[in-house]
């Protein structure tokens, strides 16, 4: 991986052609590649001229098997991968999507087998890490366009994150500028508990104040929040927002994985306890205290969480963008829903920061027809393909936010994906300013409990000293990484704490090809 | 010269010699085992292939680092294991599932005995009515009867707090499952009521394995029904016990299901046994990549462990079966 990193291109203007006539022109090229591809029975090595040794022509069907794990967009997609097969009518997709809790034994399970899908979805950049060193996945460089790549906007394909050694392996599924931890209200709780339905808390003290309101009107049916225990990262999620919309907080708000997540930028250090992040975590356990939380929170599971505000027994919910979609699409009684942005400790609003586009679905280095694969992936994210998703699915911002502006959406996701433009920011990727971190990030073991799960453990009152097993997970999360980097550097791989170090970071701005030159 | 049988005798005359039917030629016997061993081939080759196998390779597993994306692994000796034994969370897991296991099997032994005693009375009305109640939690899917247990057991509106803050003392709902306190105490109570029903079924078995006659010489030398239970029925089921324990124990120690469905391992931990953490290093990716390898070490040092408990219940069970002969005579 000697690639530092790569370019992108400008950002696309939106289409104005209808979505039947693009179909027709991407189809009429895809149509092209597929004939120049079933003029062969060898699928040609990857990076091969596709029109030098012209072979046998391939009279059979294509199958093509892509697996996914995500909640929403099945019927869409379903929906796109028809018009993909009416198009190429010699090519079927066999389109499955499993539970996201279930992928991780799903991908194990079907690598084992000798009948592996075309295009799968990873868990996380781990494991996209692994499967790209194992060479388990193939790069897209051969079977996608340069101006596919440049309709998305900069800083989307990254190495480190999206490209390993300077080749492409993964595309964005949706918009990488967002965040869980926004905060979602039932307006018809909030009339009834006498505060004003058009206006979300501000701050944590007004948040607290609402609860209460919320819990005296209630009678015992109604409380101020419900949180999703049964999911730590959502709570841990919750937490890191309202630290770093606060200020003085670094850390990851899309990722969070202990180990590569929760550093000070400047600094390289890992901060999970610092100040912003323990005084997060108090309050939240206060609400607790206070009985101003749905009794039971802490088995809870998301979809538990949006039943209960969707019921009105719990006035305000944390989640991200998703509630949209998912209250649209389930079994769900009607109601309000309004967004309203994190509240901040004091008023005052800091920007949130996340990783740029990780790895989600990649393309299996022994796929038979990677042509039509390329031509399917291209197809399957196209800025026409983005915009039905957004208009159709509200789960997740796409990557293109000139997009998200247009679309006809419903005006809470509207105003989430306003506000992820608005106030998130991409955070620096060690990789990305050395490829060889991959390697010592691989070597790391995880280490337990992580932030997610003191988090909530803390906020149920399980851990009474936050600050204290912050800072145990801080120590022992330095002492793993001293480990994985010393293992590392005995292989002669250059690898060193100071590529966690980025100076002229500011959480304020994207860091992007700019800042890494500064370096 | 001594008489006709004792040693020294004459031999009798071969009128009187008793003639002494001698065995199947050996080909017959080999002949036989040859059928013998092709009829067991089938079986012995799905025991193979589906008990040795996995077990062969989770051992050998259990020596690799290996996430199971992709077949790659690398041979890292005993690492695993040392740094299982350095793992609190590992010996945490280890002791809620003997906790699990102490809990609930002598509680439902004894539940389940006192059951079967009261079924086996000839004066109670509607017994195959209340044998079939107490099975059929038996036969419902665990993991359906967690999922549903935490709808009855939520704070919030489910039915059993509901019912305590009216009929009962409570004043504020119980978060059964929320609560460290309360957490794994209450997987156990559910476990018990799953699973009393097969209990159930081999103390029923047992104590038909008693001798009426005994009963009745009881009965007749005046003893009162605890007693008759006391001193005739209980020495001769105490066999029956150690196996019904044994047997319980080991399902109980690999208990996953119901714990992965009503609390997941938590509170923090809490209720976490070593199926559901052999079952988070394997096969989730919550925390990077999953470790198959350290995942099949705890599954190999835990295996260890209950062989070990096993062993020592097969000497106590040779022991009582010699006690139930000795009874019996």
């Amino acid at each position: 991986m000697a690639e530092r990193r790569s370019e992108s291109g400008s950002s696309p203007q939106p289409g104005r052609m209808s979505r039947r006539k693009f179909l027709g022109v991407t189809g009429g090229a895809g149509a092209g590649l597929l004939l120049a591809a079933c003029r062969s029975d060898v699928t040609p090595e990857p990076g091969a001229d596709p029109g030098v040794d012209s072979p046998a022509p391939v009279t059979e069907p294509v199958t093509i098997r892509w697996i996914d794990a995500m909640a929403g967009p099945r019927a869409y997609n379903e929906s796109v991968f028809a018009e993909f097969m009416d198009l190429h009518p010699n090519v079927t997709i066999e389109y499955t999507l499993v539970p996201v809790a279930e992928l991780a034994p799903s991908v194990q399970a079907f690598l084992a087998s000798d009948d592996p899908p075309d295009v799968f979805a990873v868990p996380n950049l781990e494991a996209a890490m692994q499967m790209i060193n194992q060479g388990v996945v193939q790069p897209l460089d051969p079977y996608v366009t340069d101006e596919w790549k440049q309709s998305f906007p900069p800083a989307t394909f990254v190495e480190g994150a999206m490209m390993f050694g300077g080749q492409t392996y993964s595309y964005p599924h949706s918009g990488t500028r967002q965040c869980e931890g926004l905060l979602w209200y039932n307006a018809d709780v909030f009339e009834q508990s006498d505060l004003d339905p058009d206006r979300g808390p501000e701050t944590w003290d007004e948040l607290r104040e609402m609860s209460r309101a919320i819990v005296q009107a209630g009678g015992g049916q109604a409380f101020g929040m419900v949180l999703q225990g049964g999911l730590p990262v959502s709570v841990g999620h919750l937490a890191a927002v309202l630290a770093t919309s606060s200020g003085g907080a670094f850390g990851p708000i899309g990722g969070g994985r202990s180990t590569i997540g929760g550093i000070n930028w400047h600094t390289g250090e890992y901060a999970h306890s610092s100040d912003r992040y323990v005084d997060a975590v108090e309050f939240l356990r206060s609400l607790d205290v206070d009985d101003l939380l749905l009794p039971g929170w802490a088995s809870l599971s998301p979809q538990d969480g949006m039943q209960r505000l969707a019921q009105g027994n719990a006035g305000m919910f944390s989640w991200g963008s998703y509630v949209v979609g998912q209250l649209r699409g389930g079994d769900f009684p009607e109601f309000p829903l309004r967004f309203s942005p994190p509240p901040t400790a004091d008023g005052t609003r800091h920007h949130l920061n996340t990783d740029v586009a990780l790895p989600r679905l990649m393309f299996h280095a022994d796929s038979q027809h990677p042509e039509v694969v390329g031509e399917l992936i291209m197809f399957r994210s196209s800025p026409e393909y983005f915009r039905g998703y957004v208009q159709e699915v509200q789960v997740q911002p796409s990557p293109m936010p000139e997009i998200d502006q247009a679309a006809d959406v419903s005006d809470q996701f509207k105003a989430a994906a306003n506000f992820f433009n608005e106030w998130i920011r991409f955070q620096p990727l060690a990789a990305g300013k050395n490829p060889s971190v991959t390697d010592a990030v691989l070597e790391m073991r995880p280490v337990e409990p992580n932030f997610h799960q003191i988090v909530t453990a803390a906020v149920s009152g399980q851990i009474t000293d936050v600050r204290s097993a912050l800072n145990e997970l801080d120590g022992k999360l330095t002492e793993e990484r001293e480990r994985a980097i010393e293992a590392v550097q005995a292989q002669g791989i250059e690898v060193s704490v100071d590529d966690w170090v980025f100076p002229n970071w500011d959480p304020a701005q994207d860091y992007d090809d700019s800042f890494y030159a500064e370096l | 010269m001594p008489a006709a049988g004792l040693p020294g005798a004459a031999p009798k005359p071969d009128s009187e010699r008793v003639s002494i039917e001698r065995g199947p030629p050996q080909e017959i016997i080999k002949g036989a085992r040859f059928w013998t061993l092709l009829f067991l081939m089938p079986a012995l080759g799905l025991y193979g292939l589906l008990v040795l196998y996995p077990i062969a390779s989770g051992v050998f597993g259990s020596f690799t680092d290996w996430s199971g994306f992709g077949r790659a692994r690398s041979f890292i000796g005993l690492d695993n294991y040392r740094l299982l034994l350095q793992d609190p969370l590992f010996w945490s897991a280890f002791r809620n599932s003997f906790y699990f296991m102490f809990a609930n099997v002598p509680a439902r032994l004894v539940f389940a005995l006192f059951l079967a005693v009261l079924l086996t009375s000839t004066t109670l009305r509607g017994r195959t009515f209340f044998r079939t109640a107490i099975f059929i939690p038996v036969v419902t899917t665990t993991a359906i009867v967690g999922v549903l247990m935490t709808f009855v057991l939520n704070p919030f509106n489910g039915p059993v707090n509901l019912a305590l803050l009216r009929f009962g003392p409570l004043e504020r709902p119980i978060d059964f499952l929320g609560n460290p306190d309360t957490a794994m105490p209450t997987i156990v109570a559910v476990s018990i009521w799953k699973w009393t029903g097969i209990t159930l079924i081999y103390w029923l078995a047992a104590l038909q394995s008693v001798p009426q006659s005994l009963q009745e010489a009881a009965l007749v030398d005046g003893a009162n029904k605890w007693q008759q239970f006391r001193h005739v029925i209980a020495p001769l089921i105490l066999p029956f016990a150690v196996v019904i324990f044994l047997i319980s124990m080991i399902n109980m120690l690999q208990v996953f299901d119901l714990v992965q469905t009503m609390t997941g391992g938590g509170p923090f931990f809490t209720t976490e046994v070593i199926e559901v953490f052999i079952y988070r290093h394997g096969f989730t990716a919550v925390q990077g990549l999953p470790r198959l390898g350290y995942a099949s070490a705890a599954a190999v040092a835990f295996g260890i462990m209950v062989m070990g408990l096993s062993a020592v219940y097969g000497i106590v069970l040779r022991r009582t079966n010699e006690r139930r002969r000795e009874l019996a005579s």
